[in-house]
């Protein structure tokens, strides 16, 4: 009888099993018994380790907004500040959202459900609001934070929208570069189309 | 010399006309309108001892003086009636909209005592012209007409040169409101109203009894706001400074809080003047009685300190502003009730009218009963003659092959079947639900909170059966879910007026954009119910209907102002939209680096 695994990797096994399932079943599959399993440990495993599935979710989510922060920041590395570099990070996001839609569409459920889920998510969007506000001021926008807001929004919109859709939506991602070359300064305004 | 001083004034003048086209008279000073003229900063003083009386002068011979001449030569041009009343008001409005610029600056003026007074002496003329046209129209107060109709298109200007294009639904109520031919004098029992107990004073916390203190000592002092001082608001209330300091912090709170009393107590004692009518004349008459006498004796203090703090305190305009959008959303729907077409238009006319003959009373400090009577000859032919009371329902509305007549053939007032064990037909059953929603909403418009709603207390306030709330909702969320969708209908029909006539495109678009914006700040307890209903069925449904009817909406006008993807657009216009709503809430204001984005993004987008 191979030996339990400690504590930190059991941990990492339902992470990774959470991330591999999500994509694969429908939320009301994906019980703490499903996701041991699929980590090879005990039924039981999840909630020990964790204290219970809405636990577990959290540690997920926060796990999902730092993975995705990296892969957005990593996309625009070396790049000068202005709109290109917004709408390539903008890309960057929705593309890594777009292959994560089972595991956004699940814990999306859940955080209807959990006010520390809700939490972690409005402090997400408040780090990308601040981060967004600097740049779209250096681009030249009248009123930077009323702007980071409601890109912010556009974008959390289209994510919906293609996680519903289960497919790319250009046309909403053109609209979305539409909106922010409104307000920038000609020169840091980008013409050509960044949707494939 | 005086040659000279006079070919400066001229320059002058001519510059201030210039600037009022570009700049707001915020920014406006003696040394710009000399620097527009192009002349050094001190000649201004030259021709004017001041600001207040260039812009007396600039007002007299550029806009009162060519209206004026264009006016007489319409009354002498044509024969007296309702097509001459109505050419010349029209040719007014016109001209306030051609000088838009110059009358803002008016407008925006008129908070200064001395310009105000000068102001109302210069246009003492043209109400002399408005009040010999009314005599010719049936009014036994000519003079009292003239004033109330000067309030209503001067509501009318000010909403045009606010949003820099002719009102035609507006325009269309006061030609309706100058057309009735009998002007009858209908008379109504007085009624006792209805109030709830107040609460024990034994029981009374140091707020309340701070509160009805302030409100003591404004009574006192014949309303001035100087009597609120903090010794003796703590002697009379009996309450230490640290008792004061936890209630509200500071004087200013204090006034804030008891000017929100005030109005609170003062839309319950209308409503509950009102309660138990049907909806019409009569209610109308009931409801507006109280609230005129309330402003003349029970609440006068409060109304004067009010209008003292509104001159100093552009935060507490906005939020009385709201409240006052609150007494005009209560007469719009007494309106839509009897079936009256534009009834928010109407409404705004009503309330314009109504608070002109409040000023006159507040000034006579005594109830004026023949401008009471010349008030309702304007307004009862329109409400006395309205179809009995057809009432839109939102059941029926939501379905499509009904969705373009919108009525119900019941008529709200008569609900027949109340109480237990009856049957009642499918109607009658409507009729009840739309009662009780129709409470819910005059509920919250007295600033009661959600926590405060009972099925008891509803039933109560719709003249309905206890029993009759079971029939009708099958529990608690459900009525709030239902409510949720009346107010979403209320907002949608606002945004709606505010946009009809217009032409497809991106003005029309805005505008509903901003309306729909007012109307939700308008009702923040949309927010409360969505927060609370999450996850029940009915609310989700709507939320969802509107949002795809919003993608529809916005996708069909960025389809004819010849946009690519207008899907997509509509789509995302949605999103920032409700964002923009979001964050209004949060703010509990209009937020216009937001809106200014929104319309950035439509008119350059």
């Amino acid at each position: 009888m191979p030996a339990r695994p400690p504590a930190y990797r059991q941990r990492e096994l339902l992470i990774q099993a959470g991330f591999e399932l999500a994509e694969k079943l429908s939320p009301a599959q994906l019980t703490a018994g499903t996701l041991a399993r699929r980590a090879g440990l005990a039924a039981r495993s999840l909630t020990l380790q964790f204290g219970g599935l809405e636990r577990y979710a959290e540690t997920l989510q926060a796990i999902h907004y730092e993975e995705t922060r990296r892969e957005t920041l990593a996309a625009v590395h070396g790049l000068a500040p202005g709109a290109a570099r917004i709408l390539r990070a903008t890309q960057a996001y929705f593309d890594f959202a777009f292959n994560r839609r089972g595991l956004r569409a699940w814990l999306s459920e859940l955080r209807a459900r959990s006010p520390a889920m809700q939490l972690q998510w409005r402090m997400d969007n408040q780090l990308y609001a601040q981060f967004l506000a600097t740049e779209l001021a250096l681009c030249g926008w009248p009123h930077p934070v009323a702007g980071a807001r409601l890109y912010i929004a556009g974008v959390l919109e289209l994510v919906r929208d293609e996680q519903r859709e289960n497919r790319r939506l250009p046309a909403a991602r053109r609209a979305l570069e539409r909106f922010l070359n409104t307000h920038v300064r000609p020169s840091a305004a980008v013409g050509a189309a960044v949707t494939p | 010399m005086q040659q000279a001083v006079r070919s400066q004034a001229e320059a002058l003048l001519e510059a201030g006309l210039r600037l009022s086209r570009r700049v707001p008279l915020a920014r406006v000073t003696t040394a710009v309108i000399a620097t527009e003229a192009g002349l050094p900063s001190i000649r201004f003083f030259d021709a004017y001892p001041d600001l207040s009386s260039y812009l007396i002068d600039l007002y007299q011979r550029h806009f009162l003086l060519p209206v004026r001449q264009r006016l007489e030569q319409i009354l002498s041009g044509a024969p007296p009636g309702l097509e001459r009343t109505r050419a010349a008001t029209q040719a007014y409005l016109d001209f306030c909209l051609k000088q838009r610029g110059l009358r803002r600056w008016t407008i925006d003026a008129r908070q200064w005592p001395e310009f105000d007074a000068a102001y109302n002496r210069a246009s003492q003329g043209i109400q002399t012209l408005a009040e010999g046209e009314l005599q010719g129209l049936g009014f036994r107060n000519p003079a009292g007409a003239a004033r109330l109709f000067a309030a209503m298109v001067y509501e009318i200007a000010l909403v045009e040169v606010e949003e820099g294009h002719e009102h035609y639904a507006l325009r269309q109520c006061l030609w309706r409101l100058l057309g009735f031919r009998d002007r009858p004098l209908l008379q109504f029992a007085p009624r006792e109203a209805v109030r709830e107990p107040p609460a024990p004073t034994t029981t009374a916390t140091p707020r309340q009894r701070l509160l009805r203190a302030g409100e003591a000592l404004l009574r006192d002092h014949g309303g001035q706001p100087e009597a609120l001082k903090l010794e003796a608001l703590l002697a009379r209330a009996d309450v230490d400074r640290d008792g004061f300091a936890a209630a509200f912090g500071d004087l200013q709170a204090f006034e804030l809080a008891l000017i929100q009393s005030w109005t609170e107590q003062f839309m319950a004692t209308c409503l509950a003047a009102s309660q138990g009518l049907p909806p019409g004349t009569e209610r109308l008459h009931a409801f507006l009685t109280a609230a005129w006498d309330c402003n003349l004796h029970e609440q006068r203090g409060q109304r004067m300190l009010m209008k003292a703090l509104l001159r100093t305190d552009p935060e507490l305009r906005a939020r009385i502003l709201t409240r006052v959008q609150g007494f005009t959303r209560i007469v719009a729907m007494e309106f839509q009730a009897l079936g009256l077409a534009s009834p928010q238009a109407l409404a705004r006319l009503f309330v314009a009218a109504s608070t002109e003959l409040v000023e006159a009373e507040e000034t006579a400090a005594v109830p004026l009963p023949r401008l009471r009577e010349t008030f309702w000859q304007w307004f009862d032919p329109l409400t006395a003659g309205a179809r009995p009371a057809p009432q839109r329902s939102r059941e029926l509305r939501a379905r499509p092959e009904v969705a373009q007549t919108s009525f119900l053939t019941m008529q709200i007032g008569e609900v027949p079947g109340t109480g237990r064990h009856r049957r009642r037909s499918a109607e009658a059953r409507a009729a009840l639900r739309q009662r009780l929603l129709e409470a819910g909403d005059r509920l919250l418009l007295t600033g009661a909170r959600l926590e405060a709603f009972s099925a008891n207390r509803l039933a109560l306030l719709a003249g309905v059966e206890a029993e009759d709330f079971s029939d009708c909702y099958g529990g608690w969320d459900d009525y709030l879910a239902a409510l949720f969708g009346f107010l979403l209908d209320e907002v949608r029909d606002i945004t709606v007026e505010a946009t009809a006539h217009m032409n497809p495109g991106i003005p029309r678009m805005w505008r509903g954009i901003e309306a729909y914006l007012d109307a939700r700040l308008d009702r923040p307890v949309i927010h409360e119910l969505s927060r609370r209903l999450q996850g029940h069925a009915e609310a989700l449904r709507l939320s969802r209907g509107r949002s795809a009817a919003f993608v529809r909406i916005f996708a069909t006008e960025f389809r004819s102002a010849g946009w690519q993807d207008a899907e997509a657009c509509g789509h995302l216009m949605t999103a920032l939209v409700s964002e923009t709503v979001q964050a209004e809430y949060e703010a509990g204001r209009r937020l216009p680096e937001y809106r200014n984005t929104l319309r950035n993004f439509l008119e350059r987008g």
